[in-house]
């Protein structure tokens, strides 16, 4: 197994372990981590696509992708604490208002 | 036949139409005034404006001629689809000049009476307006030189027709006859419609001009079978705008509309549109006998069931609209012996004589605060002086007192109807003799004998705008039949020069007619017995009226009849009313309620129940979508990998 498998097999296990969190844990907080950890898995296939190909434009893009992630993740953590202090909870299960 | 004429081209008769019409826009729209005399001067001079235009055109252009080419007012294109083209031509022709001449004249008189008429009126302006409006659709009637034209004018005349029967449209009664009156007629125009759709794809001509001179005849480049059935369809519209039967039932009940539009509309002018059209086309007619036995019959026998009914009938307006049906029976019955110049002779004469009655009617009616029961009046002739001499001569023209108006007409039906055959002459001779006896009757009840209630015993003479106009008018039904008159008597025949003259060269006669020219001895003959017929009874009826104190009305089987209309009306009620109301029911049960509405509640309900089944899927948990969502990318990726 070269270096790039194991970066691809990395990648794909990192999104793969975010899925799973997003899907069974119930904390918002936690969920939005898993959402990060996604997000960084397909950051590093991209690079590592980029590299066999010979490009530097993963990388460049990444770096985008990156400081996008770091806004995102500010705006949605501000936005927990601002759901927190309407009812006291960021368990996901609590916010059922849009049932049909 | 293909003789060229020549076509003089004028402006000027567009101004015929459009100062009534202007009329109508101002009292209606602009002005809306409630002042009675501002109303009734602006109508009666557009009227009158009208009138004296008419004037002109006829002293410029000729009225009582033999040689005459085509006078058109090319205004503009109505609409050109396809081969169908339809100018909005205007047309003068001598036969229109005398209807022009008729309409305008009396339409004039019959406003200054109606100013007069209509002076105690919350609303004068909305009459005024749409008098003026009937004044215009009938000129575009008269005026068009093509069918399409004429129809516009015909339904135009339908309209005003319904809008001042029900002018008093607070009474329910009103405003149910001026529905009747809409229904019957649009009965009848749909053979009108029929007419031009078949024009349109079988002639592929409106215009009058090339109809009555290509195909009329045997030449014609049509088969008879598409004539013949435009004309039946023509003659059915007759009978709705000209009340025989069987769409004759509009008529009497139109009088519930203020007595100056009875008069106008409803006996000298709209009534009488379909015996015009039926002699601006006559040659066709004449081109095809079949349809004329048709109206002979039908002409006998609204002439003889209205004047049945109206030996009976109580209200005097009553009277005179079933005597105006039973004329309008006469004039059929001319056109039906192929005899088109007597015909538009007695439009002509009736015009006069009908709307001095309806006006003298419209007087007395005035005077007696608004009762119209014959039965209450009485008396009248020592408190109305004017009115009672004024109808006393529309009465003598009626019956055909010798050398008035209506004798003069009416001598000349008998006559061509004597031509045709005895026994036509003999049935409409009977039918001339009841309307001696109800007009005499309604005459005497009114004005003769006492005072029966105390209205007729204050009974007021009218205003000089209400007697002057009858005075005119009375002039009119003594003279206006001295324009055509029987060999034997004078020797006159202006109309008959001027209706020949507006056939376009045709001649105008019955094909495989063998009428009978009458001897001078005949024509004497006939005349005697129809003259001393009419007297006769007319003095009968007279005496037996007149000392009548106690009882005013027989009673027995037949006047049961007569007066309760034979039933026409409950028997039109069961055979078409009900089972069409019974059909509209039914329809609207089933296929409204039933198919359209059952319909769109099965696709309600099932929107419903789908939307109520699939939110069970919305849970509002966000993670129950993030399921969703990785188990549609699962499929999609399985798809992908495997089966395409």
């Amino acid at each position: 197994m070269d270096q790039l498998q194991f970066l691809t097999a990395m990648g794909i296990t990192i999104f793969g372990m975010g899925v799973l969190g997003f899907l069974t844990r119930r904390s918002g907080i936690v969920a939005l981590m898993c959402l990060e950890l996604m997000l960084n898995g397909v950051n590093l296939c991209l690079v590592s696509f980029s590299h066999i190909h010979g490009s530097a434009d993963g990388s460049a893009l990444m770096m985008l992708i990156v400081l996008v992630a770091a806004a995102e993740a500010a705006l949605a953590l501000a936005l927990f604490v601002a759901i927190f202090r309407q009812s006291s909870s960021v368990e996901l299960d609590d916010y059922r208002m849009l049932k049909g | 036949m293909d003789q060229v004429f020549a076509v003089e081209n004028t402006s000027l008769l567009r101004w015929i139409i459009l100062f009534p019409l202007m009329g109508a826009i101002l009292n209606g729209l602009i002005l809306r005034s409630k002042n009675v005399k501002l109303s009734g001067l602006v109508a009666t001079a557009a009227s009158a404006i009208a009138f004296f235009i008419c004037l002109s055109l006829v002293n410029s252009y000729g009225i009582f001629t033999e040689d005459f080419g085509q006078v058109l007012d090319p205004w503009f294109t109505w609409f050109s689809v396809g081969r169908i083209h339809v100018p909005f031509h205007l047309e003068y022709t001598p036969l229109t000049g005398v209807m022009l001449l008729v309409i305008t004249g009396i339409g004039t008189l019959i406003h200054i009476f109606a100013t007069g008429y209509m002076s105690e009126e919350k609303s004068p302006f909305r009459f005024f307006s749409y008098l003026n409006l009937f004044l215009a659709a009938m000129l575009v009637l008269v005026l068009s030189s093509n069918l399409v034209g004429v129809f516009l004018g015909w339904e135009g005349v339908g309209l005003c027709s319904y809008l001042l029967i029900g002018y008093w449209y607070e009474d329910n009664e009103n405003t149910a006859a001026g529905m009747k009156a809409f229904v019957t007629n649009r009965i009848g125009d749909l053979g009108f419609f029929v007419a031009l759709f078949l024009l349109a794809a079988y002639v592929g001509t409106f215009q009058i001009s090339e109809l009555v001179t290509i195909f009329a005849g045997e030449s014609s480049p049509v088969e008879g079978g598409v004539i013949l059935a435009v004309l039946a369809c023509i003659f059915w519209a007759s009978t709705g705008k000209s009340a025989q039967i069987p769409l004759y039932v509009w008529l009497p009940d139109a009088m519930a509309g203020p007595t100056p539009v009875s008069a106008l509309i409803h006996a000298a002018t709209m009534v009488t549109s379909g015996i015009f059209v039926s002699v601006r086309l006559w040659p066709l007619f004449a081109s095809q006998p079949a349809v004329l036995d048709w109206i002979l019959w039908v002409g006998m026998a609204t002439a003889w069931l209205a004047a049945l009914i109206a030996l009976s009938q109580r209200d005097i307006k009553k009277v005179l609209a079933y005597s105006t049906v039973s004329q309008l029976g006469f004039m059929f019955v001319a056109l039906g012996v192929g005899a088109p110049v007597a015909a538009f002779f007695h439009v002509v004469t009736h015009a006069f004589f009908k709307a001095l009655l309806f006006l003298g009617a419209g007087s007395v009616i005035h005077g007696m605060h608004h009762d119209q029961d014959m039965f209450n009046m009485g008396g009248l002739r020592n408190k109305m002086p004017q009115t009672h001499a004024t109808f006393l001569i529309g009465t003598l023209a009626i019956i055909g007192f010798p050398l008035t108006a209506g004798f003069f007409s009416k001598d000349m039906i008998l006559a061509k109807a004597f031509e045709h055959g005895p026994l036509a002459w003999g049935l409409l001779l009977l039918a001339a003799v009841l309307t001696a006896f109800y007009m005499l009757r309604a005459y005497t009840l009114t004005f003769w004998g006492e005072a029966r209630t105390e209205h007729a015993k204050h009974a007021h003479e009218s205003s000089l705008w209400m007697a002057a106009p009858l005075m005119l008018l009375a002039a009119g039904a003594l003279l206006v039949g001295f324009m055509e008159t029987p060999p034997i008597l004078f020797n006159v025949h202006g109309l008959e020069m001027a209706i020949k003259a507006s056939w376009y060269g045709m001649s105008g006669e019955v094909v495989g007619h063998h009428g009978r020219h009458l001897s001078h001895a005949t024509e004497w003959i006939l005349l005697l017995v129809t003259s001393a017929a009419s007297l006769s009874v007319a003095y009968f009826s007279y005496t037996k009226f007149r000392d009548q104190k106690s009882k005013l009305s027989a009673s027995g089987f037949a006047v049961e009849l007569s007066q309760n209309k034979f039933y026409v009306d409950e028997a039109y009620q069961i055979v078409f009313l009900r089972p069409l109301s019974w059909v509209a029911a039914r329809t609207w049960k089933f296929i409204d309620v039933y198919i359209i509405n059952g319909t769109l509640h099965v696709i309600r309900d099932g929107m419903r129940i789908g939307g109520q089944v699939l939110s069970f899927a919305h849970t509002g948990n966000l993670q129950t979508y993030a399921w969703y969502f990785a188990a549609a990318v699962a499929i999609a990726l399985v798809f992908v990998n495997w089966v395409v």
